[in-house]
């Protein structure tokens, strides 16, 4: 997008100087350009250390004992046997722990437990096997309390309360009102209403959640797999009541985290506390039955959606109600009322609108982001709704959706956005998909069909993040920043903007990160798709100082006065005058400058105020189904996306290609399915938990940049990380639809669901 | 996993004297070959053995040979070796594909066939410590009033798993049999014979006794115009188990059904033969009509739970999609 206009304040420089606006990536050289991913050789062959792998003299195994209860007080705990067993070094239980408060409801171990999986007891032994070998010596005895795990069991009268304010969060609905809904769908011509559900969404990393922690005179050092550094830092700081300098977090490596290593959970606390009480360093992994609940999860949503359209297809009411279901206490609850997010309040113009958000506590695990949280509640059923709109009015639901675009951000004060390449990424992604065209299906019994969905994820509030570059004496550069990689290539990307306001080769730009201790705060943890967005323009701010600096040393060596050294720029590693008379190579002024380093640093510049920041995409998909027995295959995706600047292609495509997976995983195979009667998991395993294989995947999953520049930082990036998640799984849904004319409104759409949807149409019972 | 005790054993006499010896003693033990299956049991503490067997060190149990009478394939072979070897693939119609579809490229490189026949079920309440279920000696089949989504339709009760083997179905279609080695010696029963039923006995699969190994499946050369149809219905093309297969070998001459072969798995206990509806076909022209009606009589006395009805549609379309594509 040619022609946007930068604010000045987010292009504030060192010492009153103004940063370049950066054009398009075409006339940059390092940003914008497909740098492969730092460490990903380390990780292919190898040789990347994680937390898991951390081994330390004298170290104990941790395991954890859980409740298999969903409610219930522990009536009598026996650990004679276990601590009798030999190698055992400490088994720590609500009786003898210190008190150390971990949740809003109290402390890390209680005499109480609300859900299948909570924490009651801990061991540490010299071997991980005598480890679990004590656990299963420990005898609980349990007094059953009244529990409730289906969340509109839990919100009908006489059901079990589980918090004072009622199963309700916070007593009552979050509420969002424009115009008048009412008034809007009387002067519709058409009044629709339908209702979906989505099934909970496991995080299902790679590598397990678990840490290795030493608690020494040192203070408490903690070898993590997580997000980032500094929020668990802070977190096991003020739970232990520990100075911030007492506290380490090194992470280089994660496997994986999509929202659920963000924060300090149980394992850090218990872990912590057993390294404690045995004066030894403390390994505590999950198995991987216990992750399913020790990672938390995206919500299970049962949504109602209701809209009034004109006959030209204008909507001019549309009413969004949810219910989620959250855990027995407080923490997370929040991300049960979040379904009716960003996707209903501001993708399509509506004057009349009201959502109402319910999170209902229930006796099951406790949520916590999930890639995409909310949003892509929101969008797989409204994105469906929208489609059913189109069909409803006979508009071709591009169209229909072309024709209710919104320019401004309606929630918010009806704000311009810093960028909105939506219109863009929908007509990109339908000409390369070819959207129209239905290929022939490849059986008698097999249907093609495509379908489409907008996405759309909220951009980032303003934030505070510091970072820093220092140039070596050898020439070379480092960037120094507080962050863990949490394998999306933040650390790759922060190079490259280094690189391009350095005027050096990406090559000789290297980075320091993944340790609280040694590194500024750069981020407290990467979640939000934020980190690109949030620190990058501190990482530019960074090295815009060190340029800075550089240039007035180079000024120096080459005679040239302070106040001209405007006319310096550097290219390839090499200063120069602009006639090119003089010049002098970064390597040179640093090998002068010896031990002297130069060190810039920066930090973010807050974003503009009347900028709405929304991030937003379109989703193509091609399927085929088999009628009969209800298999799907999901042939092609298309999918673009407007995250402002792509700062690495090589990077946002594997993002892009990646989220529409886990997306298609949540639409067509993941749930977890747990017996309601007892708040019990029966598929907390990868075997049954259907995330998508390899011969799943689709051969087509096309990645397109709309090359939009935004307006509201100094790198012109919003952020990707989540958004290709969130479209995903209505396209599917569309696409299916398309295909064979059922609409199922329940996810996954698995086989029996397709199957049983088919025989009550052909049964008559069903209707589309 | 708790603690047990590994024997190598060298041969198939040293297996079976071993685990006598130790059933008469009373100590528990598991025979084992690729572990794939074992050993899950075994981590979720469902399977507690004293000692494990280890077949894997006998020589000369892994075999594939071809012979005038057909097949004759060692207990130790590999499902990747089945599924890859020529032979198998060129004459045994659906063999290789059934055991090429079963598990993952991981699980099918270690695991064996005898370990695939003799697998227990992967219901996920007998599979769960925490549900002492009827087959673990407990007092109820929990997927009754539970989630039974991938139930069985027909031959439940008291217990309602589905027999979790991909080969076997395809096997018994194939007409194979089996060699159970044990303390009486050898005995070859048609592979059919070897599944029981949870109203025989629903805390076992099969018959095979304590003392007692499976070392050898047969299977004879399919009849000159045989043909073979085999498909798995599943959510994700590996790693999955079949919600519904059906195993089909149909002999025909102008259209006309000679004899025919239907089995079904992942509706049952043991791997459905569905023999009534085979009787129907024998001597019909095999058209949708026939067909449709040959996929009525097979699931003709189904009993589906509430999450399980859809399987009832899914095999009789499976069964008419395999007999038209028979001919
Ligand atoms: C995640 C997962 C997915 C799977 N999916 C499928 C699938 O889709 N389709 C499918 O068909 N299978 C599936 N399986 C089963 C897999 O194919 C089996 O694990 C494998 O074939 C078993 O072989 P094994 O040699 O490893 O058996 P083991 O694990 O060694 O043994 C399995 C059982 O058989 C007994 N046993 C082993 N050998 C003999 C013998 N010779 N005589 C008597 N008893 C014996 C053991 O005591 C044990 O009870 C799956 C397994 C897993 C773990």
């Amino acid at each position: 997008m040619a022609n946007v206009k930068i604010p000045d304040s987010v292009l504030v420089g060192p010492e009153g100087t103004k940063l370049k606006a950066w054009g398009s990536s075409k006339e940059l050289s390092a940003v914008g350009k497909p740098r492969p991913k730092i460490g990903a050789q380390e990780k292919v062959t190898g040789s990347a250390i994680y937390a898991y792998d951390v081994q330390l003299p004298r170290m104990l195994y941790a395991a954890v004992l859980s409740s298999d209860r969903a409610h219930a007080r522990i009536a009598a705990l026996d650990t004679r046997k276990a601590e009798a067993l030999p190698g055992v070094r400490a088994v720590l239980t609500y009786k003898n722990i210190e008190p150390v408060k971990w949740e809003q409801e109290g402390n890390i171990l209680r005499d109480t437990v609300g859900y299948v999986g909570e924490p009651v007891a801990a061991v540490a032994a010299e071997t991980e096997e005598i480890a679990y070998d004590a656990i299963h010596l420990i005898a609980v005895k349990y007094d059953p309390l009244p529990s409730v795990i289906e969340p509109l069991d839990a919100m009908k009268p006489g059901a079990p309360q589980l918090q004072k304010a009622g199963n309700v969060w916070q007593g009552k609905p979050v509420i969002y009102k424009r115009g008048d809904v009412e008034k809007g769908l009387k002067e519709a011509d058409i009044v629709y209403e339908q209702t979906y559900t989505t099934s909970v969404q496991h995080h299902t990393t790679m590598e397990l959640h678990g840490c290795v922690v030493q608690w020494d005179r040192d203070g408490l050092t903690v070898w993590d797999s997580a997000q980032g550094v500094n929020q668990v830092r802070d977190q096991l700081a003020s739970r232990f009541n520990l100075p911030v300098n007492k506290v380490r977090v090194i992470c280089k490596y994660v496997g994986g985290g999509f929202g659920s290593k963000n924060s300090a959970k149980h394992y850090h606390g218990l872990a912590a506390l057993l390294s404690k009480r045995t004066g030894r360093p403390v390994k505590l992994f999950n198995t991987r039955e216990d992750e399913f609940p020790v990672s938390r999860h995206r919500p299970k949503t049962i949504q109602t959606l209701k809209a009034g359209v004109k006959k030209d297809g204008t909507l001019v009411a549309l009413y969004h109600k949810a219910i989620g279901q959250c855990g027995p206490y407080l923490d997370g609850a929040a991300l049960g009322a979040r379904a009716t997010g960003d996707g209903t309040k501001s993708l399509y113009l509506c004057p009349n609108l009201m959502t109402e958000a319910y999170s209902v506590h229930t006796n099951t695990p406790l949520l916590a982001p999930t890639r995409g949280p909310g949003d892509t509640e929101n969008l797989f059923a409204l994105e469906q709704f929208i489609d059913e709109l189109a069909e409803k009015v006979g508009i071709n639901p591009l169209e229909f959706r072309k024709k209710n675009y919104a320019e401004v951000d309606q929630p918010h004060d009806n704000h311009h956005y810093s960028s909105k390449g939506l219109d863009r990424c929908y007509d990109m992604a339908a000409k390369a998909f070819g959207w129209g065209q239905k290929a022939k299906a490849s059986a008698p019994h097999k249907k093609r069909g495509i379908g489409m969905s907008s996405l759309i994820w909220h951009g980032n509030r303003t934030e505070k993040s510091q970072a820093g570059v220092i140039i070596q004496p050898d020439g070379t550069a480092e960037v120094v920043a507080g962050i863990a990689s949490l394998g999306v290539g933040a650390e790759t990307i922060f190079t490259q903007i280094a690189a391009e306001e350095l005027g050096m080769k990406m090559e000789s730009v290297g980075i320091r990160w993944g340790d609280s201790s040694s590194t500024p705060y750069t981020i407290n943890t990467s979640s939000g798709s934020r980190t690109t967005a949030i620190a990058g323009p501190a990482v530019r701010a960074a090295a815009a100082d060190a340029r800075h600096k550089l240039l007035k040393a180079a000024a120096r060596l080459l005679g040239i006065k302070p106040t001209e050294i405007a006319t310096l720029s550097i290219k390839d590693g090499v200063i120069s005058t602009g006639d090119q008379s003089k010049k002098i190579s970064v390597a040179e002024v640093a090998r002068k400058q010896g031990r002297e380093l130069i060190i810039g640093t920066g930090h973010r510049p807050p974003n503009p105020e009347d900028m709405a920041i929304e991030i937003f995409g379109a989703q193509f998909v091609e399927v085929e189904v088999d009628e009969q027995i209800g298999e799907v295959k999901v042939l092609r995706a298309v999918t673009a996306i407007d995250c402002g600047r792509w700062i690495n292609p090589l990077l946002a495509e594997s993002q892009i290609q990646g989220g529409f997976i886990q997306g298609m995983g949540m639409a067509l195979s993941e749930e977890r399915i747990m017996d309601s009667r007892n708040g019990i998991q029966l598929n907390a395993n990868l075997h049954e938990y259907g995330m998508p294989t390899s011969l799943d995947v689709p051969d087509t999953n096309l990645a397109l940049d709309p090359e939009v520049i935004d307006a509201s930082n100094n790198i012109n990036a919003k952020g990707l990380g989540e958004p290709p998640l969130v479209g995903a799984g209505a396209a599917i849904a569309n696409a299916i639809y398309n295909a064979t004319d059922i609409r199922v409104r329940d996810y996954p759409i698995t086989p029996n669901r397709i199957v049983q949807a088919l025989k009550e149409r052909s049964s008559g019972t069903r209707q589309g | 996993m708790k603690s047990f005790a590994n024997i190598d054993v060298k041969s198939v006499r040293e297996a079976v004297t071993l685990l006598q010896k130790l059933h008469q003693e009373k100590k528990s033990a598991e025979i084992v070959s690729g572990g794939t299956e074992l050993l899950q049991l075994m981590k979720d503490r469902v399977a507690t053995p004293q000692y494990l067997i280890n077949l894997k060190t006998i020589p000369g149990l892994n075999y594939i040979k071809e012979e005038r009478s057909g097949f004759r394939i060692g207990a130790l072979t590999t499902l990747t070796e089945i599924e890859e070897h020529k032979g198998v693939r060129e004459k045994l119609l659906f063999l290789s594909q059934a055991a090429g579809e079963a598990a993952s490229p991981q699980l099918r490189n270690a695991g064996t066939i005898g370990g695939n026949i003799c697998q227990r079920p992967f219901c996920w309440y007998f599979r769960s410590a925490n549900f002492p279920c009827l087959r673990k000696g407990g007092g109820i089949c929990y997927a009754v009033a539970g989630d039974n989504r991938y139930h069985a339709i027909l031959g439940g009760g008291p217990s309602y798993i589905v027999h979790p083997s991909d080969t076997a179905p395809a096997l018994i279609a194939l007409g194979a049999r089996i060699k159970i080695t044990g303390p009486a010696g050898e005995k070859t029963i048609p592979l059919e014979k070897f599944f029981v039923l949870p109203q025989v006995d629903y805390k076992r699969e099969n018959i095979l006794q304590p003392g007692e190994i499976l070392t050898e499946v047969q299977i004879p050369h399919p009849k000159p115009g045989s043909k073979g149809f085999y498909h798995k219905v599943r959510e994700r093309q590996a790693w999955d188990h079949a919600i519904v297969s059906v195993s089909t070998v149909v002999q025909s001459k102008g259209g006309i059904c000679q004899d025919a072969h239907v089995v079904l798995g992942g509706v049952a206990p043991i791997p459905w033969r569905a023999a009534k509806a085979e009787a129907f076909l024998r001597g019909k022209k095999v058209d949708e009509g026939t067909a449709r009606q040959v996929g009525e009589i097979a699931l003709d006395g189904a009993r589906p739970m509430k999450d399980n009805v859809y399987k009832i549609g899914m095999a009789k379309s499976l069964i008419q999609r395999a007999l038209l594509a028979s001919v």
